[in-house]
């Protein structure tokens, strides 16, 4: 019981505390960015695969915003949240 | 320690035991990322920059907090949670401070949270300098020193590869094996040249 009591708090603390401290950083370094670009990278499937040629998920929504990479450059995306990227994007369907 | 063991440390991690090639860790980023040789550079030098210093970090939580607490069972979940936080933060850090730096290295380090290569460092030093729950002699230092290397020859192999993708865009491949089907037949050859240096461990 003690052991699972250490691990738990161990652990658990520790994740606090990272937690914490990426509460406080991203309130101290926030920078403005264009809001649809966080909306576009919630609508990703996050995976970070590298397919679209892109490193990550991020920059591949950075670019998709400044019109430079083909939204079927995802493959890791279903075609229902490609939809809605499309949407926000402005394109036609 | 001796000149002998750093050399070894330093063949063993760049080509004998290379993270991609023959440990086939990272495996991702080494096909995704490996289409442009500059792309492929950046990537490199990011995964080498987070390796170095996500080692020191879980070198000293391991040694000053798990040890203690006798729960170096949980060191993966623990690790997970260092190496995440630590490149989220770095992320942060550079994003507001120095866009310069941000263009050329920043845009990978999400990439790089969850990388496997990275967690398999951290957990091969734990393996290669402890015994018994202590850290050998110049354990801290010989941890940085694989882990930077195992970052070069993670950018060796990466920059390889995109250096041959590169030149076969040029080439004639049969249709059904453009892009990454020609790529993975690429990685297999390339792992059975890196198993050549096996035997080479002194």
């Amino acid at each position: 019981m003690m052991k699972i009591l250490t691990a738990g708090l161990v652990v658990g603390s520790l994740g606090l505390l990272f937690g914490l401290l990426l509460a406080v950083a991203s309130k101290k370094f926030s920078l403005d960015v264009d809001p649809r670009v966080e909306k576009i990278i919630a609508l990703l499937p996050g995976v970070n695969c590298g397919v679209c040629g892109k490193p990550g998920c991020k920059e591949f929504a950075r670019a998709l915003i400044k019109d430079e990479i083909s939204l079927d450059a995802c493959r890791a995306s279903s075609r229902k949240k490609k939809a809605e990227i499309a949407n926000i994007l402005g394109m036609k369907k | 320690m001796s000149f002998a063991a750093v050399l070894s440390i330093i063949v063993s991690m760049v080509f004998v035991n290379n993270f991609v090639l023959s440990k086939f860790l990272g495996l991702c980023p080494f096909l995704g990322v490996s289409k442009q040789t500059k792309i492929a550079a950046g990537m490199g030098i990011a995964v080498i920059f987070v390796m170095t210093l996500s080692t020191a970090l879980t070198w000293l939580v391991y040694r000053f907090l798990l040890i203690p607490f006798n729960l170096m069972y949980l060191r993966t979940i623990t690790f997970i949670l260092v190496i995440a936080t630590f490149v989220q933060f770095v992320e942060m850090v550079i994003a507001k401070k120095s866009p310069l730096i941000q263009r050329a290295l920043g845009i990978y380090l999400p990439l790089i949270t969850t990388n496997c290569a990275v967690l398999g460092v951290t957990v091969l030093n734990i393996n290669s300098f402890f015994v018994n729950g202590r850290p050998v002699y110049a354990s801290f230092m010989l941890s940085l020193l694989q882990s930077f290397f195992a970052g070069v020859g993670f950018a060796l192999a990466l920059i390889l590869m995109s250096g041959i993708r590169e030149r076969l865009e040029l080439n004639n491949t049969p249709k059904s094996l453009r892009g990454i089907p020609v790529a993975f037949i690429i990685a297999s050859l390339m792992s059975l040249a890196f198993m050549g240096f096996k035997g080479f461990v002194f």
